[in-house]
């Protein structure tokens, strides 16, 4: 009886150990030299996978900065900050420090925006379109289907009181995933510490914006005129303020006659970093 | 509604619960030449055309006025003599906004003087074909494929069969049946036509068998002819689908992702047949359809003529305007049809019909969860599942509905008909459809 015992343990002891010995042969031939340098680079990423930096998540970032030469700082939800984090622990230098930009929403439109037609059917811009470009009389202003609100997954839009998408510019990462989503090309990407925006999207002529909204540029170009330091320009009919020129003196503010040109108060950029590290 | 063992059919399909006013043999009427017409340069599957007249030019009635850009485009003619006066973005059906040429009538005649009518059977199957290019025409079924494209098949390709399709393509409309029972002779040739051209043995008419006189009228036109047959069809839809039509007639069916032209057949509307005996014999060009008006809230529900361009307010005006406001308003039929925002729309190469709809008919209803009761599946024409498609695509999971035969759907509208729940099936497909457009366009 105890034979049986001693037969089994031992047998069942080789099995284990040469199967142990295989193992141990099979970790050296099969050996994986890991960057330890790919592992630092990754803790120092947010790791919120978010895409903005092209990559399929932020492994892949980590990867390719330390091995392709990727630059350091294309992370926008890390900032600036991150990116240093980064240059410090592969020694290299950045060149020129980035604002990080996050998204904003340029429409106003809301009930003011006539429809011409009552859209029934896909809740979702991008399935609203497909019927005579959406319900709006207006080619370029939000229907309010929210398809930004459901591709952000970091919760930072929240809808007005009007329908309206409005970006929380202290949770947004600056991921384009509203971006993409809109398809009408409302919402653009800002440098963080913008404060003065045209609020309208409409390429139109004057007369069609006015008889499509009372919200809307009609491209008077009293703000350009108006402006000290030249950082308004006409894209078609579309006034466009330049962030990095802006002075916040609120000029343009003033002399709008559409009341089309908004101002409001920046997010510091520097303490959301802090916050978030 | 006449159903016999004998007609044939398809498998699926549906019986819409139909409004007995409006359907039915619709009557005539004369419409005078408009004012203005606002000719689009896209009126046909493929590359806009490229317009060949500016602002202030004057032109005649069937003056070439914008050229084909591509093999897969049409030609386009002015439907009305007189001055161009605007090209520019004006609405259109489907598309918000697309560039017409709008031309003004002057006092200049606005008859089409044609060359004498010539023997189609001295012509050789290229001169055929090229007179079928030069007169611009595409399929007046509503999809509006050039039919020269139709009839260019690829050398492995043999072409055994060719179809006129006198199916209705959605219930209400009668247009079919009015160019049927009015010109049988231009259907009858014109079918020999493209059989000429494709060196073709078999002509089959398929009439659906709701419309017993048309059935008559070409029964008695091929009734020396023997290889043209006529076919009559269950009344059932989308009977007048191409590839569903090429089923019931010859019993084959398209593969997934091919054309019709893989299984041997060539299917083409019976005003597209018309309007290839007139560029055959004449040279007339597409400058004019027939197409069908109806609805309870306007006074009359006919059948018309007009000159390709014409506008809707114009038409509703020459028939007497409305009885009372309408709700909605379709271009095309009832089931796949496109609603107009606006009555300033043209008719194009491709409107078979416009419908319009009182307060009460225009039915509204919001989405509801899908119920699990299979029934879109047992009556889908194509045969796939468009539940299973539509809550792929509900998860934003575009590649598992493509999987699933997204690309097969015809979108004729049946399963969201029959759905109880009210789930809005073919517009989830037809985004999905976007979506995936826009993924390989980046």
């Amino acid at each position: 009886m105890g034979q049986i015992f001693i037969y089994s343990i031992l047998a069942l002891g080789i099995l284990g150990l040469l199967f142990g010995l295989g193992l141990a042969v099979a970790s050296h031939i099969f050996h994986v030299k890991m960057d330890k340098r790919v592992e630092q680079v990754y803790k120092a990423l947010p790791d919120l996978n978010c895409g903005a930096c092209g990559y399929a998540g932020c492994k892949k970032y980590a990867d390719a900065i330390v091995n392709h030469g990727e630059a350091p700082n294309l992370c926008t939800p890390g900032g600036s900050e991150c990116a240093e984090h980064i240059a410090s622990i592969l020694g290299l230098e950045l060149t020129a420090t980035t604002i990080r930009k996050v998204a904003h929403v340029f429409c106003c439109g809301g009930k003011e925006a006539k429809l011409i037609y009552n859209y029934q059917g896909v809740y979702d811009c991008n399935a609203a379109v497909i019927i005579a470009g959406g319900p709006l009389k207006c080619d370029y202003g939000c229907m309010g289907f929210l398809s930004c609100l459901k591709a952000c997954k970091f919760d930072a839009i929240r809808v007005t009181d009007e329908g309206m998408p409005e970006i929380i510019t202290e949770k947004c990462t600056g991921c384009e995933a509203c971006v993409k989503a809109c398809p009408k090309n409302i919402i653009r990407m800002i440098p963080m510490n913008a404060s003065v925006f045209v609020q309208c999207n409409s390429r139109e002529r004057g007369k069609d914006v006015r008889d499509a909204c009372s919200r809307g540029c009609i491209g008077c170009t009293k703000c350009v005129k108006e402006c000290p330091v030249n950082a308004i320009s006409m894209d078609e009919g579309l006034a466009i303020i330049d962030h990095s020129k802006c002075i916040v003196c609120l000029k343009c503010v003033k002399v709008c006659p559409v009341q089309v040109i908004h101002h409001v108060n920046p997010v510091n950029a520097k303490e959301k970093i802090c916050q978030q590290s | 509604m006449v159903t016999s063992k004998n007609t044939k059919t398809f498998k699926g399909g549906i019986h819409p619960d139909l409004d007995p006013y409006l359907t039915g043999n619709k009557e005539y009427f004369k419409i005078s030449p408009p004012d203005k017409v606002r000719i689009p340069l896209q009126q046909h599957i493929g590359a806009p055309a490229k317009p060949l007249v500016k602002v202030g030019d004057t032109v005649t009635v069937g003056q070439k006025i914008a050229e084909s850009t591509g093999f897969v485009s049409a030609n386009i003619h002015a439907s009305i003599s007189g001055k161009v006066t605007a090209v520019k973005k004006f609405p259109v059906a489907i598309f918000k906004q697309s560039v017409c040429i709008e031309i003004t009538a002057d006092d200049t005649d606005n008859n089409l003087h044609t060359p004498k009518k010539q023997d189609w059977q001295r012509l050789t199957p290229d001169e055929l074909k090229n007179r079928i290019i030069e007169a611009g025409i595409v399929g007046m079924g509503g999809a509006t494929f050039p039919t020269h494209v139709k009839l260019s098949p690829p050398d492995t390709k043999k072409i055994d069969i060719i179809i006129a399709n006198g199916v209705e393509c959605e219930p209400y409309l009668d247009t079919d049946r009015y160019t049927m029972c009015n010109f049988p002779h231009k259907v009858v040739e014109g079918l020999q036509i493209l059989m000429r051209i494709l060196n073709c043995r078999r002509g089959i008419i398929g009439i659906e068998s709701d419309t017993p006189d048309a059935i008559d009228v070409m029964r008695k036109t091929v009734a020396n002819l023997e290889n043209i047959e006529v076919l009559a069809l269950e009344v059932k839809y989308p009977q007048g689908a191409e590839k569903q039509l090429i089923y019931a007639a010859s019993g084959r069916e398209v593969p997934s992702g091919g054309l019709p032209m893989d299984v041997g057949a060539v299917v083409n509307n019976v005003a597209t047949m018309s309007a290839v005996y007139d560029a055959a014999t004449t040279g007339k060009p597409l400058i004019e359809r027939s197409l069908t008006i109806v609805g309870r809230c306007i006074a009359k529900s006919v059948n018309i003529t007009v000159p390709i361009g014409m506008l809707l307010s114009d038409i509703v005006s020459q028939l007497g305007g409305f009885v009372e406001n309408p709700s909605k308003i379709i271009a095309g039929g009832p089931m796949m049809g496109e609603v107009l925002y606006s009555l300033d729309i043209p008719v194009t190469k491709g409107t078979s019909g416009f419908i319009f709809q009182t307060q009460d008919e225009a039915v509204t209803f919001s989405m509801g969860p899908c119920i699990r009761c299979g029934r879109c599946v047992d009556i889908c024409p194509m045969r796939i599942c468009p539940a299973q498609i539509a809550q792929a695509i509900e998860f934003g999971n575009f590649e598992l509905a493509k999987k699933l035969g997204l690309a097969d759907c015809i979108k004729c509208g049946s399963c969201t008909y029959v759905c109880p729940a009210n789930r809005e099936l073919v517009q989830l497909i037809k985004f999905a459809d976007q979506q995936l457009k826009k993924k390989k366009g980046l």
